[in-house]
């Protein structure tokens, strides 16, 4: 009792922040039953019947299945790894400038790209990749070769995508490493060159082990998003070509294609419940991992 | 004490006269127009109008709700969804009334229609079948002319200048050789294009009944007008001879190669004289509606027989939505903007001298003043009232209705119309074909694919797999229980 009464200031400040989470969070937990519903508007939410997992089924009877999983897994993988790599490079390079104009540029160019819509992505690399206009089949043409039909050959794809994401979301991915580095006491590094290490040293030494918590935070949360995957990069980037789809369809586009026609609002609640889960089972796995290794980089 | 009398027996009244006003308060329809998403200034100005008309007759008034098309479905499942009030909807544009009726977010409108909708009854007939689902009516068609052939549009300054006559009904093979003129005297110029190949376009060649897919998820009937054999698109030779015309044309260099991707939209480049022509639905509504997007006069020739099918009348339908706070009123005033041609002309085409002057009997075009580009009303998508009550734009002309008529008259019945399939027992197939179709189909009907034999083999595996025969199946169930009624 006495103890509520010395913390009632800081519920009462959280307040407006779990009445939030609770509405924006919690409330729409309801709606997950609509991926075990045969939904009917008339009914809503609550009145439509049940039919156990049959919306469940156009997921995996198809023979997609196999396909869209690993690309979602795969490139998700792929851009969490990639992505921890360069941004941390990025934002211990970044930290090395030391003057305020240059910094200011380089940050703000880096960040650019996330700032853009993927539509508009999409057609920046049509500028490059167009098979009759585009940059890149320009400058082959010009050095006697002929013409790539880049939209139509799966093989450029997935190091197109990587690319495309790495270099979209990196920015973001920057700054969040930059903001702890800032904030590292320059004690060490000072303490460190009078001890003669060199830069390198003193990346692996210091700056690295003091970055870890803020990787392994970044990591867990990434690894809950491991199976959802960004709508705009696998299918505004590459055109919604068929012919791409064995490297560019994952579980959202599939999803998306699947029901364009016919749209089934219990079908598609069913793939957002299987993503939600795998997250979930994801998170928890890879935080309990880690908490076994070393309990105080754990998220929870 | 007299004068406390009459105060009371004043108060009374006044109480008694709010009382009624207040049961009589008229009730507000809100009705869609589908549009590409422009605000348009004049709708409180339309609405006014339509008030004066509808308050003394039904004891209604309207709201217009402008709904751009790509946030329609989206926007009507959610308005739906949430219980938010409309009462008549767009079905059919963008999703399919079929779904829309087994989702459950259309009433019923049989005793509606029985008891409200005289003018609906007389108007349609039979074809208020086409709304039917299992026997229930879930939707009234916005139009009654809905016979439709598959035709090709395309560039008449052009074939006049070289010399070129589009004969009507035009064949598939003249087009090719007009194709051929055309690359040969103006090489810059393409004769026509495929587009992203995303919805299939097979159904301008040949006279196809679909059953609602815009792809082919649920089987074709080919010519429906004399056959109801339901078998798959993608298998027949029909299909097979439609890629390989359309690689050859690739290879020929009559289509750009790269309409997949390029994002330019057919019309666009038709209106930019970069490109001769291309197919499109047919009917005497199609040619005024399409000359709009043009600064030069285009000619519209058949290619395939004009037939009325329940597809045709499914493209466009006014659903009552289940969020409507008084289904009565929504079918009273459906009813009378089916019989009132101000208030379809009001719903269409706006305010005369505000939005439009008539040139001709029946035939309007901009009242003076009006920037053709930023109108202050425009109807895009949506059907209202009867048309051959409902004013048409420049360059139909007074004949206009008079062929509209002969056309529907002359066209062929579908065999099935009337029939709709209802493919909630696999729509699970359907969503795996739907997803198999997306993509096979756009690469090779836009003539990408080099080896066609092959591709046709793996892409019918891959149907097979997901389970288009049991669609069939299905459909051809459907179908035979319902012609034995």
């Amino acid at each position: 009792m006495d103890q509520i009464k010395r913390f009632l200031p800081f519920y009462i400040m959280a307040l407006p922040g779990i009445i939030y989470l609770i509405i924006n969070n919690y409330m729409p937990l309801v709606g997950l039953q609509v991926a075990f519903k045969r939904f009917n508007y008339g009914k809503g939410i609550w009145g439509s019947p049940w039919n156990g997992i049959k919306n469940f089924e156009f997921l995996f009877s198809s023979n997609s299945a196999q396909r869209i999983i690993r690309n979602t897994l795969l490139y998700n993988v792929a851009f969490i790894l990639i992505g921890i790599v360069i941004g941390v490079a990025a934002a211990i390079l970044l930290n090395e400038v030391r003057q305020k104009r240059p910094l200011k540029i380089y940050q703000t160019s880096i960040l650019l790209p996330y700032l853009m819509s993927m539509v508009i992505i999409s057609y920046l690399a049509y500028v490059f990749l167009g098979t009759n206009t585009g940059v890149i089949n320009g400058v082959i043409r010009r050095l006697g070769g002929a013409n790539i039909n880049w939209y139509n050959e799966p093989k450029y794809w997935p190091a197109l995508l990587i690319f495309i994401h790495v270099w979209k979301t990196l920015g973001f991915n920057m700054i969040l490493y930059y903001s702890s580095l800032v904030g590292f006491s320059q004690d060490y590094y000072e303490a460190a060159e009078l001890d003669g290490a060199t830069k390198w040293q003193q990346i692996t030494k210091i700056t690295l082990p003091l970055l870890r918590p803020t990787i392994i935070t970044l990591l867990i949360l990434q690894l809950g998003q491991i199976f959802r995957s960004d709508f705009g990069l696998f299918y505004q980037v590459p055109m919604n070509q068929g012919a791409l789809f064995d490297v560019t369809d994952t579980i959202d586009t599939f999803v998306y294609r699947a029901l364009l026609k016919t749209p089934n609002i219990g079908m598609s609640s069913s793939a957002g419940f299987i993503q939600s889960v795998v997250g979930f089972i994801f998170i928890m796995t890879a935080n309990g991992i880690i908490r076994k290794m070393s309990p105080s980089d754990s998220l929870f | 004490m007299k004068k406390l009398l009459s105060m009371f027996l004043t108060l009374t009244m006044v109480l008694s006269l709010v009382a009624v006003a207040h049961a009589e308060d008229p009730y507000e329809v809100i009705i869609e127009t589908v549009t590409f998403g422009a605000e348009y200034e004049d709708i409180p100005a339309i609405e006014e109008a339509i008030n004066a008309i509808t308050i003394p007759a039904i004891n209604v008034t309207v709201k217009i709700l402008n709904v751009g098309i790509p946030q329609h479905a989206q926007k009507i499942s959610m308005m739906i969804a949430g219980g938010e009030k409309a009462d008549l909807v767009m079905a059919g544009l963008t999703l399919p009334m079929v779904n829309m009726a087994t989702d459950g977010m259309l009433l019923p409108l049989d005793e509606l229609v029985a008891n409200y909708g005289p003018d609906i009854q007389a108007l349609f007939g039979d074809q208020l079948n086409a709304g039917k689902l299992s026997g229930v009516l879930y939707a009234v068609p916005a139009d009654a002319y809905t016979a439709q052939s598959g035709g090709f549009i395309y560039n008449k300054e052009m074939a006049d200048e070289l010399g070129i006559t589009v004969p009507n009904p035009v064949t598939v093979e003249e087009l090719a050789n007009i194709y051929a003129t055309i690359k040969e005297k103006k090489p810059e110029v393409f004769g026509t294009s495929f587009g992203t190949g995303e919805t299939s376009n097979a159904l301008y060649d040949y006279n196809l009944e679909t059953y609602g897919s815009n792809v082919y998820a649920y089987g074709v009937t080919l010519n429906q007008y004399e056959n109801t054999e339901i078998v798959n698109m993608y298998a027949t030779e029909e299909y097979k001879a439609y890629v390989l015309r359309h690689k050859e044309w690739v290879e020929k260099g009559f289509v750009p190669s790269d309409s997949m991707t390029s994002g330019v939209l057919n019309k666009e480049r038709i209106a930019a004289g970069q490109m001769f022509g291309m197919t499109t639905n047919y009917s005497p509504l199609e040619a005024p509606t399409q000359q709009g997007n043009y600064t030069f006069p285009i000619g519209m020739v058949e290619i395939t027989k004009a037939v009325s099918s329940t597809s045709g009348l499914q493209e466009r339908m006014w659903g009552i939505p289940v969020s409507c706070k008084n289904p009565q009123k929504a079918m009273e005033f459906l009813n009378l903007m089916f019989a009132n041609a101000d208030v379809a002309n009001l719903l269409s085409n706006g305010i005369e001298g505000l939005n439009y002057k008539l040139v001709d009997e029946g035939v309007i075009t901009y009242a003076d003043g009006v920037d053709p580009s930023a109108p202050g009303y425009d109807r895009i998508f949506s059907r209202f009232g009867d048309q051959m009550k409902v004013y048409q734009w420049e360059p139909a002309t007074a004949d206009f209705y008079a062929e509209l008529a002969a056309f529907n008259d002359n066209a062929l019945n579908s065999l099935t119309l009337g029939y709709s399939f209802n493919s909630e027992n696999v729509a699970t197939e359907v969503a795996a074909v739907n997803a198999v179709i997306a993509q096979y189909a756009p690469a090779l009907e836009c003539g990408m694919v080099t080896d066609v034999d092959a591709a046709l083999a793996t892409f019918n595996d891959q149907l097979v797999k997901a389970g288009i025969n049991r669609i069939i199946e299905e459909n051809q169930r459907q179908l035979a229980e319902w012609m034995a009624q």
